[in-house]
């Protein structure tokens, strides 16, 4: 499973479900939106070997008061 | 996960309205919670013209493409900070802004912070001692109020979110700073040359308007801001993020429970405005900060540069393009 998230691309060889994938790379499911063969999933989902990923982070800053 | 209006595959579940929703359910409710924000806090009515101030990312741009899904008359208000960083980014900005602004058929006015202060926002942040995320919030409320007063909108709205404001109130809390928090919160009426502010996206999360963007095909620059990087909100999201995990619904609870006592706050807003001796703008002062730092600007690169540089436009008898020219103006609209 190939898996892009910003400018890193990542390669599974087995399947997980999408809640797996974000505890492997640290990411909190509030942070990032995932896209699975462009179809938005939540995370119960589950990702096959085949499937190609995309985690689109969601927040941003510089923020002023 | 099924969706619990209609069963189908949900793509998004809210821990902290316990709802799964469909990719067909999600916009209608998102446009409803929108509507009932903008009811609840009085922030404007379908007589009331608003310029939604655009940045070309999803916050700003889904606003704008929601407000006009609800009927609304908005357009949308644009200002180029003139950041080029690796991947054009104010261009970029841009150009997203013009292509939702001909999709939804509204005028986009854009202005450029260049053309405003005399250099973009890069250079100011090298002239002056001011940091970039500073002295951008500064130029972009003193020109969108100006040009919001000048066209005659009845309200300006942004894209500010949940997660926004937690990160500012949370560094407003841990700084003590009374004056924002007294002026933190979702409507801002208008007060002596200050025109009415709102936040319709105050109660979603960025994940929630970054799903709206996606699910609309809403084309938003994805990069962040180079001059973000760092920038302390983001560790302040950061850690709320893990909080909201653990407890869903923290977030609002923070937010909805000082917006209860926030009047505790109102003393330190008490300060009364007068007009800049320089531009009229409300200040708090007798020269107002953007009046200021455009001075400082000046000097700073007449110091740098003392012949002054003619633009080659300007050397070849062109009038410089006005702001209205700019304005993309659609039939529709």
């Amino acid at each position: 499973m190939k898996v892009r998230y910003g400018q890193q691309e990542y390669e599974f060889t087995e399947r997980m479900s999408v809640r797996k994938l974000l505890e492997k790379l640290d990411l909190l499911p509030e942070t990032v939106v995932v896209v699975r063969n462009d179809e938005i999933v939540t995370e119960d989902e589950w990702l096959e070997v085949e499937d190609e990923v995309e985690l689109i982070r969601v927040v941003s800053g510089g923020v002023s008061p | 996960m099924k969706c619990r209006k209609c069963l189908k595959k949900a793509i998004i579940y809210m821990p902290e309205h316990r709802l799964a929703l469909c990719s067909a359910c999600y916009s209608p409710w998102f446009l409803d919670y929108t509507e009932r924000t903008i009811r609840k806090f009085k922030m404007f009515s379908r007589r009331d013209r608003v310029l939604v101030a655009v940045s070309g990312g999803k916050d700003s741009l889904s606003l704008w493409h929601a407000l006009n899904a609800l009927g609304y008359e908005a357009d949308g208000f644009y200002i180029d900070l003139g950041i080029v960083g690796s991947n054009n980014y104010s261009e970029q900005s841009k150009q997203r802004c013009f292509e939702l602004a001909e999709r939804i058929g509204r005028r986009l006015h854009v202005v450029s912070v260049a053309e405003e202060v005399g250099a973009p926002i890069p250079e100011i942040k090298d002239l002056t001692a001011r940091e970039a995320c500073s002295a951008c919030g500064l130029i972009k409320r003193y020109v969108m109020n100006r040009y919001a007063l000048e066209a005659e909108y009845d309200v300006i709205a942004t894209g500010h979110n949940l997660d926004d404001e937690v990160a500012v109130l949370f560094s407003n809390v841990l700084n003590w700073n009374r004056g924002y928090l007294a002026r933190q919160y979702p409507v801002l009426d208008e007060r002596e040359g200050l025109k009415k502010k709102v936040k319709p996206f105050v109660y979603f999360t960025e994940k929630q308007t970054t799903v709206y963007a996606l699910v609309n095909r809403i084309a938003y620059v994805r990069d962040e801001c180079p001059y973000a990087f760092g920038a302390t909100t983001l560790s302040y999201k950061d850690l709320l993020a893990q909080l909201e995990h653990q407890a869903p619904g923290t977030k609002r609870r923070f937010l909805d429970g000082f917006y209860q006592i926030r009047a505790l706050f109102a003393e330190a807003e008490a300060t009364a405005l007068v007009p800049c001796s320089r531009c009229g703008q409300p200040t708090t002062t007798e020269v107002c900060a953007y009046c200021r730092l455009v001075e400082h600007v000046e000097r700073r690169r007449s110091a740098a540069a003392p012949v002054r540089k003619v633009a080659a436009s300007e050397a070849a008898g062109v009038r410089p393009i006005e702001h209205e020219e700019l304005s993309l103006h659609h039939p529709g609209s």
